[in-house]
Parts: C-alpha cells; sequence; structure tokens
C-alpha cells in the first residue's frame, strides 16, 4: 500500500489536501482523506452585525461563487423578518444567479478542469485541417442539443460567438502554443504530469481544439458575467440590498440605474451566454466524455452520487411570502429539492425522499458532525442542527509530523477544517449532477408535474443519453457525468436567463417598475428575535444560511455550504464525504502522478473557501 | 473698593468673538453637512443650483469659509501669545503645587462646601481651556486634512493630510471630526455656565472682561503674577 | 532582468552544460530533440517577467477579477507580458510538483521575479489556520518574499486584512507588511480590486521595469489618487442637496446622491468614479448602492453600511453620533441650570446668614 499526497490541490478555490492509499498491484485507491486546509471564521465575524450589512460579509466567503452567499443571506433575513420582495427584483436576482451559473460552470470546465483532460503538448501534434473537421464534426453531432433549446427573446439575428472552425485557425493557436513551449517558460503550463499516459487517451486534434477554446473561453468568460455589472454595479461581488435590489428602473430619468440601454447590455450578455453553452462548452464536453465513456471504459468517480444525492430547489418564479413556511418550493420553476438514493440502480429503482420547508428547521434532518473536524461541540457524537449550530476552533494537528510541518493526516482523528453536514445522518452529494439526478428521478417517477425547466432537464439527459448510447444510470453518477452533468446545467440557466428577461421586460411593460420592499428596512419594525432560513442552489451544490436574529442583531449564523457536503471527512459512524468516496473509486496508472484522482476531485469543482468559511 | 486688572488685550479679545462665531457657523453647517436634513433644490437642475439655494455646495463653501477664518485666527491666537503674559494664562501647570491646590479649591466651591480664594482664572478652566485649544487644532487638522485629500499631491494634504492616515483613514477622521465637533460645543455649554456663574458668585466683572479686559477683585488673586 | 544563458554564466556554468540541460528540458517538455536550438534561443533571450502567485486567506475574488480584465486581456498578460509560473487557480501542475517548480523559479530568477500575494496570512494557531503543502502560509509566504524583486499585495486581504480581519478576527489574520518589512510592497487594495486597475500595475511595471509611484499608503497614486466622491458623476446632486433618501425612492429612480443611504464614496480612495468597472461599464454606485468603502482599511468594522458615521458604542446602547451629541449637551446644559439654581439657593442663604 502506497500513501500519495497532493497538498496543494491546484485549479480549485482554496487550499485542500488529499491523501491516498493505493494498492499498489492493482492501482486502485482503498482509502482517502481529503482535508479542507484553511478557516476564517466569517460565521462568528458576522455575529452581532446589522443583519442587513450581512450579505456582503457572507458573500466574500468565495470571489469564484460570488454573490451566492449574499443571495443565501438575503433569502435567509428576508424569511427571518418576513419580507417578500418585488417581482422585478426576483427576476433580476434570477439572472444574476443565472448568469454567476454559467460564468462559474464554463470558468471551471475551461480553465480549472480542462487540463485533466488535455494539454498543450499533446495539441502540439494536432494537424490543424484534421481539428477543423473535427471541430465541425462535433459542432453538428452534439449541437442536436440547441434543437430544443427556448429563446424566449428571439431577438439574435445570428450568432455573434461562433467557434471558429478552420485551419487556419488552430494553426495560429498552435504557433502560439508552440512559441509559448519554446520559450521554456511555461506558466501556468509548467510542472504538470504531461507524461502521464492518460493524456494520450484522446486525438491530438480534440487537445488542439480544447486548448484554443480554453483560452478563447477565458477572454469571453468576462462578457458572461454583464449582468452582475449592471445590476449590481461590479463583479465579482456585486451588491444587493436587503428587501429587494439597488437598481431602480426608470424610463423617464437618464441618470437611472436601469433603463432601456443597460437592459439591452444585459440582453447581449445573456445572448453570449447562450452561445457559449450551446457553441462551445456542451459540444466540447461531450465530444471528449464520448470517447472516455465509449472507447476508454472509463466510468470512475461516481462514488456517493451513486448513493445518495440531495438537492434544496431554486428559480422561484414569482415572488414568496417564505421559505420556512413552505411557500418558495411551492413557487419553484426547478424542485430539485429531495434526496435520491441508490440512482445507479436505474431510475425506476431509486428512492426518493421529499425535502421542504418545514424540513429544514426540523433539528432531525440536517445536521452538522464535527467528530473529524477541527472543532469543538458539548458531544461530538451528536449532530447540531445549524441554528444550534456552534463554530468553535479546536486544532489537534497531524498523525505524523509537527503541528506545522505535517506528514500524514490523522484520519482515526480530527482531519479537517471542514464541519461534516450530513442528512439524517447519512452523507450526501451536491452539485449539479445531484440535482440532475434528482429533477430527472421525480420526473421520470411521477412525483412533479414538470415545468418547462424540469422538462428540458429530462429532455437533456435523455438526448444525452442517446448520443452517448449509454442508460443515465450508467453514465450519470461517474466523474465524466459530473461533469457533463454542470455543463447542461449551464445550458439551461443561459436559456433561463432570456425566459427571466422576457418577465422582466413584460411586467415592466404592465407598468411595474418597483424593485425593493423598504417596509422593513427599519429595524423598529422587526419582531425581538427572528429565525430564518436562506436556500439556493449554488454551483457547486445546494447551499443553506440560518440566521437568528435578536434585538436587531444577528445572534447565531450558521452556513451549510456545498463544499461542505461534498468535502466533508467522516462523521461519527466513519462515513465518507463525496470527495473521499470518489477518490476511492477510483484506479491509478501512476500512483505517484495520481491524475485520475485529480480529475475525479476537480470533477466536483471544489471551493475550499467556502467549504470552512 | 474692588482692585481693577487689565486682563485680556484686544487681541485676545477679538480673537475670542471670532472664534466664537466661526465655531457656531462651523458647527451648525458641520451637522449639515453630516446629515443633509432639509434640502431646498429639488426640482432645479443639479448643475445650476449651486448659487441659488442653500445647498449642499453652498453649505460646504461656508464651512470651508469659516474653516480658513479659524486656522488663521487660531495663527494669530497663538502668535500673540507671544508678546503677552496674559495672553498664555491657559497654559494649565500641573506640575506645581498651586495647580493641584486650586483644582481642590474649585471642585469644592462647585460642591458648594466652601469658595476658592480669589483667581484670575482657576485650573480648572485652564486646563478645558488647553483642551479646547488641542480640540480646535485637531478640527483644523482633520478639516484641512479631508478637504486637501482632494488633491493628494496638493498643499493641504501635505500639511495636514498625515493625520487622516494616523487616525486611520478618511472614515476615521470623518468620524472623529464629527465626535470632537460636539465634544467642542459641550465645552461651550459649560463654557458659557462656568463664567457666568464665576460673575455671579464672585463679582468680578467675568463675562465683561471678554469684552473690556478687565477683572475686579477685592482682595489680591494668587494667580496676579500671570498677568504682570 | 538576466536571460537563463547569463544566470547560468554567472552560476560558473559552461557553454556545454547549458546546452545538455538545454536539451533535458526540451525532452522534458515533450518535444523532439530537433527543437532544441529552438529552446536554447528561447534561453539566450530575454525572459517574460516571472510572477508567483500565492494565495493565503482570501476568497479569489481578486484572481476572478484579475482575468476579468479587457484592457488588457488577461489571456495577454499572462501569456505574452509575464509567466505566471505559480498560481494556485490556474496552474496545471499540483502538490509537490508545483512547490518544487515554485522553489525552482525562486532560485532560478532570485532577485528577479515579482511576488503577487492575494490573501493573507492568519498567525493564529502558529498560523495553521491557513495550510499549504502541510506547513503554514506564512512561512511560504516570507520564503517567496525573500528573492522577490518586490510584491504586489492583491486586495484588502494583503493589503489591509480585510473580511477574516473584522471583529473578532478568530485567526489573527493580518495584512501582509505587518509579516514582510524589508520589500517594496504595492498596495492595490479593493474588494476585490478593479481588473483593469490589477492588469494596469503589472503592464506599469514590465513596460518599465520598476514599480509605479505610490501614495503613502503603498498604493499607486495613478490609481488611487482621488475619493470615489471626488470623481463620482453624482456628485453635482451632492452638491445641490439631492439625495436618495430610502432605496427606489423617486431620488433613487433619479440616479440622486446617494449619501443619506450611506454611501462611502467620500472616504473611499479608488478608481471606481472615473475607471469603473469593467473598462468603464459601471459601478456600484451607477447601480444605485452606496459605496461600501471596499478598497479602505477597517471598512467592514466601519458600519453598518446603511448609515454614513455609524454609531457611537456607547455600552447598552448604540446611537448615532448627533443624537448622543444633542442629549450630551441637552443634559450639560440641564446640569448647569440646575447647579445654577443650587448656587442661587446657596448665596441668598448665605446673604440671610449675613
Ligand atoms: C470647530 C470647528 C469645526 C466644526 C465644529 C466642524 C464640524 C463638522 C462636522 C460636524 C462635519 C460633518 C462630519 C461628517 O459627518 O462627515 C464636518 C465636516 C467637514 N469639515 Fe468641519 N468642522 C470644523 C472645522 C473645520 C475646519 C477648520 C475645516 C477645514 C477646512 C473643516 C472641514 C471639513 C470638511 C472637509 C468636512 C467634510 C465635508 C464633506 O465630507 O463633505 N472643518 N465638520
Ligand atoms: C465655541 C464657543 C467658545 C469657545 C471655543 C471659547 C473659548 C474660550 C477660550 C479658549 C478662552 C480662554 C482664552 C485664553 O485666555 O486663552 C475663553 C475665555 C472666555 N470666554 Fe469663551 N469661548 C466660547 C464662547 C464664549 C461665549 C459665548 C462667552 C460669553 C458668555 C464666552 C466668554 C468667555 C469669557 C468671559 C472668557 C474669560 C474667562 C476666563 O478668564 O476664564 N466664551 N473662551
Ligand atoms: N461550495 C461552494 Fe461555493 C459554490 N458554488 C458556495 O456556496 O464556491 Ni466558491
Ligand atoms: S480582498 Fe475581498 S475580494 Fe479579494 S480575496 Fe479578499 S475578501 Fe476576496
Ligand atoms: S453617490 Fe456617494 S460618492 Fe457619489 S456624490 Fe454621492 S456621496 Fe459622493
Ligand atoms: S464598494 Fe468598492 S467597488 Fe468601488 S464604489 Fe466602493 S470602492
Ligand atoms: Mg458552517
Amino acid at each position: 500500500m502506497k500513501r500519495v499526497v497532493v497538498d496543494p490541490v491546484t485549479r480549485i478555490e482554496g487550499h485542500l489536501r488529499i491523501e491516498i492509499m493505493v494498492d499498489e498491484e492493482t492501482g486502485r485507491v482503498k482509502d482517502a482523506v481529503s482535508c479542507g486546509t484553511m478557516w476564517r471564521g466569517i460565521e462568528l465575524i458576522v455575529r452581532n452585525r446589522d443583519p442587513r450589512d450581512v450579505w456582503a460579509f457572507t458573500q466574500r466567503i468565495c470571489g469564484v461563487c460570488t454573490s451566492i452567499h449574499a443571495l443565501a443571506s438575503l433569502r435567509a433575513v428576508e424569511d427571518a423578518l418576513g419580507i417578500t420582495i418585488p417581482k422585478n427584483a426576483n427576476y433580476i436576482r434570477n439572472i444574476m444567479y443565472g448568469s454567476l451559473q454559467v460564468h462559474d460552470h464554463v470558468v471551471h470546465f475551461y480553465h480549472l478542469h480542462a487540463l485533466d483532460w488535455v494539454s498543450p503538448v499533446e495539441a502540439l501534434k494536432a494537424d490543424p485541417v484534421q481539428t477543423a473537421a473535427l471541430a465541425n464534426v462535433i459542432l453538428e453531432k452534439y449541437g442536436v442539443l440547441n434543437e430544443f433549446m427556448p429563446d424566449f427573446l428571439g431577438r439574435r439575428a445570428y450568432p455573434k460567438k461562433f467557434p471558429k472552425a478552420t485551419p487556419g485557425y488552430f494553426r495560429e493557436f498552435q504557433k502560439k502554443i508552440k512559441k509559448l513551449v519554446e520559450s521554456g517558460q511555461l506558466g501556468i503550463f509548467a510542472a504538470h504530469w504531461w507524461d502521464h499516459p492518460d493524456y494520450q487517451m484522446l486525438p491530438p486534434e480534440v487537445h488542439l481544439l480544447a486548448v484554443a477554446h480554453y483560452l478563447n473561453m477565458l477572454d469571453v468568460q468576462r462578457e458572461l458575467f454583464i449582468p452582475q455589472v449592471i445590476f449590481g454595479g461590479k463583479n465579482p461581488h456585486p451588491h444587493y440590498i436587503v428587501g429587494g435590489v439597488n437598481c431602480s428602473i426608470s424610463m423617464d430619468d437618464m441618470n437611472a440605474p436601469v433603463n432601456m440601454e443597460r437592459l439591452a447590455v444585459v440582453e447581449d450578455s445573456i445572448y453570449t451566454q447562450v452561445e457559449s453553452t450551446d457553441l462551445f462548452y456542451i459540444p466540447d464536453i461531450l465530444a471528449i466524455a464520448d470517447i472516455y465513456l465509449n472507447k476508454h471504459n472509463w466510468f470512475y468517480g461516481g462514488g456517493l452520487s451513486k448513493k445518495r444525492v440531495i438537492g434544496y430547489g431554486d428559480y422561484p418564479d414569482e415572488p414568496y411570502t417564505g421559505i420556512t413556511n413552505g411557500d418558495y418550493h411551492k413557487k419553484l420553476l426547478w424542485r430539485s429539492n429531495g434526496v435520491v438514493e441508490d440512482f445507479y440502480k436505474g431510475v425506476d429503482k431509486a428512492k426518493f425522499y421529499n425535502l421542504e420547508g418545514k424540513d429544514f428547521a426540523d433539528p432531525e434532518q440536517i445536521q452538522e458532525f464535527v467528530a473529524h473536524s477541527w472543532y469543538k461541540y458539548p458531544d461530538e457524537n451528536k449532530g447540531l442542527h445549524p441554528w444550534d449550530g456552534i463554530t468553535e476552533p479546536n486544532y489537534t494537528g497531524p498523525k505524523e509530523g509537527t503541528k506545522t510541518h505535517w506528514k500524514y493526516l490523522d484520519e482515526e482523528g480530527k482531519y479537517s477544517w471542514i464541519k461534516a453536514p450530513r442528512w439524517r445522518g447519512r452523507p450526501c452529494e451536491v452539485g449539479p449532477l445531484a440535482r440532475y439526478i434528482i429533477v430527472y428521478t421525480k420526473v421520470k417517477q411521477g412525483h412533479i408535474k414538470p415545468t418547462w425547466v424540469e422538462e428540458l432537464i429530462v429532455n437533456q439527459i435523455d438526448t444525452v443519453s442517446k448520443l452517448l448510447g449509454l442508460p443515465p444510470e450508467k453514465w450519470l453518477p461517474t466523474t465524466v457525468g459530473r461533469t457533463i452533468a454542470r455543463a447542461l446545467e449551464a445550458q439551461m440557466a443561459a436559456h433561463a436567463n432570456l425566459y427571466w428577461m422576457k418577465k422582466l421586460y413584460d411586467n415592466l411593460r404592465a407598468g411595474d417598475l418597483s424593485v425593493a420592499n423598504m417596509e422593513k428596512w427599519d429595524p423598529s419594525t422587526w419582531p425581538k428575535e427572528a429565525k430564518g432560513i436562506g436556500l439556493t442552489e449554488a454551483p457547486r451544490g445546494s447551499l443553506g444560511h440560518w440566521v437568528i436574529i435578536k434585538d436587531g442583531k444577528v445572534d447565531n449564523y450558521q452556513c451549510v455550504v456545498p463544499t461542505t457536503w461534498n468535502g466533508s471527512p467522516k462523521d461519527p459512524q466513519g462515513q465518507h464525504g463525496a470527495f473521499e468516496e470518489c477518490m476511492m473509486d477510483t484506479v491509478v496508472k501512476v500512483p505517484e502522478k495520481p491524475l485520475e484522482v485529480l480529475r475525479g476531485i476537480h470533477s466536483f469543482d471544489p471551493c475550499l473557501a467556502c467549504s470552512t468559511h | 473698593m474692588f482692585k481693577r486688572i487689565y486682563v485680556f488685550s484686544a487681541s485676545l479679545r477679538i480673537w475670542h468673538w471670532i472664534n466664537f462665531i466661526t465655531i457656531m457657523i462651523l458647527f451648525f453647517t458641520g451637522l449639515y453637512i453630516g446629515t443633509p436634513y432639509f434640502t431646498t433644490s429639488v426640482g432645479y437642475e443639479a448643475t445650476y443650483t449651486y448659487d441659488k439655494n442653500l445647498t449642499m455646495g453652498f453649505t460646504r463653501f461656508l464651512h470651508f469659509a469659516a474653516g480658513y477664518v479659524l486656522l488663521f485666527s487660531f495663527l494669530f491666537r497663538i502668535y500673540i501669545a507671544f508678546f503677552r503674559k496674559g495672553n498664555r494664562m491657559f497654559i494649565p501647570k500641573f506640575w506645581t503645587i498651586e495647580y493641584w491646590q486650586g483644582i481642590k479649591e474649585t471642585i469644592q466651591e462647585y460642591l458648594f462646601i466652601k469658595e476658592h480664594r480669589p483667581m484670575i482664572r482657576n485650573p480648572l478652566a485652564r486646563t478645558a481651556y488647553f483642551i479646547v485649544y488641542l480640540m480646535i487644532f485637531f478640527m483644523i487638522a482633520t478639516g484641512f486634512g479631508m478637504y486637501g485629500l482632494s488633491d493628494p499631491d496638493g498643499f493641504w494634504a501635505s500639511v495636514f493630510g498625515w493625520i487622516v492616515w494616523s487616525l486611520g483613514g478618511e472614515f476615521e477622521a470623518h468620524y472623529w471630526h464629527h465626535i470632537v465637533a460636539w465634544l467642542i460645543i459641550l465645552f461651550f455649554v459649560l463654557h458659557v455656565y462656568f463664567v457666568s456663574r464665576e460673575d455671579f458668585t464672585h463679582k468680578n466683572g467675568e463675562v465683561s472682561s471678554m469684552f473690556n479686559g478687565v477683572k475686579f477683585f477685592k482682595k489680591e488673586p494668587v494667580d496676579i503674577n500671570d498677568v504682570k | 532582468m538576466e536571460t537563463f544563458w547569463e544566470v547560468f554564466k554567472r552560476h560558473g556554468v559552461s557553454r556545454r552544460d547549458f546546452i545538455k540541460f538545454a536539451t533535458t528540458i526540451t525532452g522534458l517538455m515533450g518535444l523532439a530533440p530537433s527543437m532544441v536550438p529552438q529552446v536554447v534561443k528561447a534561453m539566450e533571450t530575454k525572459p517574460r517577467v516571472p510572477v508567483i502567485w500565492i494565495h493565503g486567506l482570501e476568497c479569489t475574488c481578486c484572481s476572478e477579477s484579475f482575468i476579468r480584465s479587457a484592457t488588457p486581456l488577461a489571456s495577454d498578460v499572462v501569456l505574452t507580458m509575464i509567466s505566471l509560473e505559480y498560481d494556485d487557480t490556474l496552474s496545471a501542475a499540483a502538490g509537490e510538483a508545483i512547490e518544487k517548480h515554485r522553489e525552482k523559479i525562486m532560485k532560478e530568477y532570485w532577485g528577479n521575479y515579482i511576488l503577487a500575494v492575494e490573501g493573507n496570512p492568519p498567525l493564529g494557531e502558529d498560523g495553521m489556520y491557513c495550510i499549504i503543502g502541510g506547513r503554514p502560509f506564512v512561512e511560504i509566504l516570507k520564503e517567496s518574499a525573500e528573492g522577490a524583486k518586490a510584491i504586489i499585495a492583491w486586495g484588502s486581504c494583503a493589503s489591509w486584512g480585510c473580511v477574516q480581519a473584522a471583529k473578532p478576527n478568530p485567526t489573527n489574520a493580518v495584512s501582509i507588511d505587518k509579516v514582510i518589512t524589508d520589500k517594496p510592497i504595492i498596495k492595490v487594495p479593493g474588494c476585490p480590486p478593479i481588473a483593469e486597475v490589477m492588469t494596469g500595475v503589472i503592464m506599469y511595471m514590465v513596460l518599465f521595469d520598476r514599480i509605479p509611484p505610490l501614495d503613502s499608503q503603498g498604493r499607486p497614486k495613478m490609481f488611487y489618487g482621488n475619493r470615489i466622491h471626488d470623481t463620482c458623476y453624482r456628485r453635482s446632486f451632492f452638491n445641490a442637496g439631492q439625495f436618495v433618501e430610502q432605496f427606489d425612492d423617486e431620488g433613487a429612480k433619479k440616479g440622486w446622491c446617494l449619501y443619506k443611504v450611506g454611501c462611502r464614496g467620500p472616504t473611499t480612495y479608488n478608481s471606481c468614479g472615473n475607471l469603473r468597472w469593467y473598462n468603464g461599464l459601471s459601478y456600484p454606485i451607477q447601480s444605485g448602492h452606496g459605496c461600501i468603502g471596499c478598497a479602505e482599511n477597517n471598512f467592514w468594522d466601519n458600519g453598518p453600511f446603511y448609515e454614513r458615521i455609524g454609531g457611537i458604542p456607547v455600552p447598552g446602547i448604540e446611537s448615532k453620533a448627533d443624537k448622543v451629541g444633542a442629549v450630551a449637551a441637552a443634559a450639560a446644559a440641564g446640569g448647569a441650570i440646575l447647579h445654577g439654581i443650587a448656587t442661587k439657593v446657596r448665596k441668598s442663604a448665605n446673604k440671610e446668614e449675613e
């Protein structure tokens, strides 16, 4: 047995360490440890502050999924204080949220994940003519998803961001890459395991295509976030207010934050989102996935997603009166709320458990454990519901090495700054894959009559299954499936943004310009004590903030974050989180260069600043 | 009969009243700057309202104009201190036994235990004036610091910019400028009371002294040397 | 900056060994042996400025902001202006490979590389609130700083401490200038800084081969010279006394000044008013929200954000400065009046006794 450490894990957000125990004969990972190696204590910092300010603090939990913690915080505070936001604010928040989904997923695939599949060194071997031909084939074949993607506005004369598929285009890229390599200064491409055999799994032309799009999308990604810059003034970290949004709308005042021109800028950006996902992201990922699954039988990394996934639901179609009172879940277009077990057995055999409103307030459903985390609880065998949550650091050091210089972590004791969230005491995977599995199961098993978003999701999954020639239970709960689900979700979000935009226009046309409900702005209108829950589907998975407000100040605040779920260490019963399960599911070709494991971990899009906060 | 003592030079008296008027203007314009509680320009084109109404722009103009007056009168106050002993009476001589004795007596008087000996200026008052001079300087420094930093390489920023940074930044400078404004007002209220009281209890012409420069004593005041 | 060949020469390496080294790395890079002459040529010409970009306690929004730059585009900066040799977020390599590479670059370019720091070191628990490669980040920071020719402090985290250093600062996080005291540090505050400010700083350093002119706080003058208030397009409404009284009121629709809903523009130095975000597209104030002062030291503890001057923390109550001031002045006046009455009563009593 060989113990291999990868620390730091790069191309993620924040600081993560993994340790794997590899059976050298089979290459199979027998045991795995995931450790969040940073902690800031944001939950303690927001205490005693004005609840109307907290969105800004929690927003700084992460600048990659920027704005999602602001949204969760606003929803939690509004839930506590009984504030219903105006329609326009709901649509605008949904657009800002959807833009995050698209941006975060695109950047994850091209800039944080792609280099697990493709290599600039291999790209040099490609034939530009062949690459151009391949690009056309890929667009043709995998572009079929675009055929049923709705365009609610229909205002694009032709796509402005279209992949170039000419030999000259690829030749120029190849020249640039060659020049870079020849300079001896590889920069961000330096020192990687480019000699790993897995880089031979794709033809060089796919490498060149993907590396070209890596660079292309590095420049395009900024445009995907323009809606946040218009509505929130900046990105990362746009501004919001409790009760709605700050960007007042007027068609009578030339200095208004939002007028016709501003809306046109947003609309243009949304079409860029649509084109980036329809014409780049989806074809690129499906081309790579097809080869990995069908040519190389690479089905690793499903891990916990096979056993249990959880989701909370998002996209309130219209404003709701509260989350704890159940109204939020009644208004959703995207009801990914619930738990699905055993999806790998097939969608008919999977088990579904509903989860809504009051369940999030139930002290027995969602709890966090710290038996293997560097925190202190009065009784560490028990979990705590977030409203009763405690965040008290308790660093204990490694198993081997010194307090400040580790060799190996202590997997029997405490070993991570991440807490361990559990649902009814069980670990769950969260993320795009979880959401897609849940919606698919709910619709196919007939638990819900699908909305247009849900129907779209089912359609996407069925179409990809047909393209790959594999049933969903085979390809979805894998590393590859996790990466595809994220792309499908980005595509859905881009098209949903067209929908929100249309709703916004319609409402403005009807004469409603309001963007903020200020009735309960003044703390004197608040109850002495109030509790709230803010839920959302963050890019990396389900996110919840739980707040208790006393005398106008935050009394307790707890965030249970997607990467807290996925990256969690073991619980008192020894059950592993999703990262650990995913690694244990994998076979590595070169134990000291565990590219397969890295690829699996990256497929979650880990965010460690989020996970520990 | 009362002994007539010439205490305050004309320069000092003129300074005092200019100072008083300036600080009143600064305080009320400052409060408005802090919280613009009424506005009179609504309905006008912003660009053209500046000189037409009592606007933020005009209020700030008044504040800065008064600020300049305060600065130059303060410099003048320092200048005249070199020429007359009576102009240096605010210095609390806390290194002397006499100072602490005087503090004790003054407190005793204010607690109605017994009257203090005749003094041209009691040490408690001296201490208060000393502090108020510091506060005025603080207001000038923070005021011109904030004022000057719209041109960070300019003259005022180079003279007073430092105080903004040593307070921690602009926010802190505004904060303390605002707080000390109120402390000066607090001083002002108590000051007016105590000088009037002094006048009433000791019949020494205290209030009128800031107009005509003289105070009256039955016996020789203990700190007579400070004006001789 | 020295080329590879010059560095080798300085270390007494022969031309033959140099060619041998070039051959080896050609192989390492997966290139054909026919490429050796090109590699040698590359190593003899002036290299791009190597940048080591490390991350402490942070949220990575500074990196995110950086790649939003439009002029210059981030791709051009990363591939033609600098050589980003180490970066947790973008580097392909991981684990020991990337840590070894950092050490190698430091050695090869000793005194010539730029260290960019995003986030900051926590000093609590011996630095173990932020761990990289099983070691405290603060150690990596000090080590990486040693051979750097200049250090860039990205964002409010590295420059001031930012959110994790807000009260009660559970990890004892500090700005990097508390730990590195013997090197020029360029502070580029903001939470995050504006993208074009970040690339602008880099571009200046590459083009002029020196650090940009800094103000007394260590910030580049060309980007932090003015208060937002002094460059704000809503300033004429401020001067005119036309204010938003409450979000989404008439004034908000008219785009009036946000002073009364807590705007920190008057106390914040940043380029938001002139450059704006996204190459001039917008900035918080343009979207109708006051500035929260994100480029300023301590801005998290200067809340609440929707009040201009914050409260006076009188124990028990927390109140606005003007309220406390007025109450104190009134109390003083009341006290004076009472004391005055008492004085009068005493005096008459004394007279009667006489
Ligand atoms: C005793 C003297 C003074 C008093 C009582 C006073 C009072 C005030 C007050 C209450 C404010 C509002 C602070 C805030 O809430 O931000 C203010 C602002 C200000 N004062 Fe003064 N001040 C005095 C002297 C000065 C002087 C000498 C100057 C020098 C020019 C000055 C310049 C300013 C400036 C620049 C501001 C900020 C204006 C703005 O932000 O628009 N002040 N003052
Ligand atoms: C903001 C308002 C005021 C300030 C800052 C202020 C400040 C001062 C200072 C610094 C002195 C000592 C001068 C020296 O010897 O260096 C003084 C003396 C005096 N002030 Fe004022 N003053 C104010 C308003 C007034 C008013 C309204 C009156 C009228 C009742 C007044 C009456 C006097 C008198 C009678 C003295 C002489 C008292 C003594 O010798 O102890 N002051 N004031
Ligand atoms: N995990 C996580 Fe986040 C996300 N998505 C947030 O809630 O990444 Ni920064
Ligand atoms: S300065 Fe702000 S945006 Fe940048 S890393 Fe720190 S918290 Fe994030
Ligand atoms: S909006 Fe803010 S920065 Fe702009 S003028 Fe008003 S107070 Fe100044
Ligand atoms: S909040 Fe920050 S982004 Fe600019 S307007 Fe204020 S400095
Ligand atoms: Mg938490």
